[in-house]
């Protein structure tokens, strides 16, 4: 992938079980739940005193909302990307390769997948409104 | 408590995360930048693209205050 790739939002290429897909990305339509998934999976890895959870993991400890917004972002994923699939396709085939997927769709949705993204994409808002120094 | 308080607390609240309110303004900033942008449209912009239009007008926005900061007059004490 070139290093521009990314920042076109051209979707990434993704290997489940030897066959590659192309992961398109998700669309502000998708922003709320994005960030719900950012705090529970956040919110998981404090929980689970580990610093990077794996996605599967991370269920586990997760909230009844964090872990449904990650199953929206996962099935809106993959009817952009693979619209031909049914919505039972979908479903099964989330579930099966969650971790993978999940990892695949913050990476390639975000520049800055952390905790404080939410709070730094505020500031920058607040900062566009009333200008650098407010 | 202050306005991007208030804002913060909305997207960490689980009972109330990030609104309707939050996606207008960043609709706003879009529209200021770029001109008229259908609602639609601007909900099918994909998120990369999103961070990379508002880095790139924040850049310009201080870029613009630092040359207007030059040739504000200076106050005299």
């Amino acid at each position: 992938m070139g290093r521009f790739t990314r920042h076109l939002a051209l979707g990434e290429k993704i290997v489940i079980n030897g066959e590659e897909f192309e992961l398109k990305p998700l669309s502000i339509e998708n922003i709320a739940d994005f960030f719900e998934a950012m705090k529970s999976m956040s919110g998981a890895a404090k929980a689970s005193g580990k610093e990077n959870i794996d996605p599967s993991d991370a269920l586990k400890y997760m909230t009844k909302e964090g872990a449904e917004a990650i199953g929206r972002l996962i099935d809106a994923t993959l009817k952009i990307s693979l619209p031909d699939e049914s919505a039972e396709e979908r479903r099964q085939f989330g579930l099966k390769y969650m971790g993978e997927l999940l990892n695949k769709i913050f990476e390639m949705n975000s520049a800055m997948v952390n905790p404080d993204a939410a709070e730094r994409l505020k500031d920058k808002v607040k900062t566009l409104q009333h200008g650098p120094n407010n | 408590m202050d306005r991007i308080t208030e804002l913060k607390s909305r997207i960490f609240n689980k009972e109330k995360p990030l609104s309707d309110s939050d996606i207008i303004r960043i609709h706003h900033v879009m529209m200021v930048n770029y001109g008229w942008i259908s609602l639609e449209e601007f909900k099918q912009l994909p998120l990369p693209t999103l961070w990379g239009l508002l880095n790139e007008i924040e850049t310009d926005a201080k870029r613009e205050k630092a040359e207007t900061d030059k040739i504000k007059p200076k106050r005299h004490k």
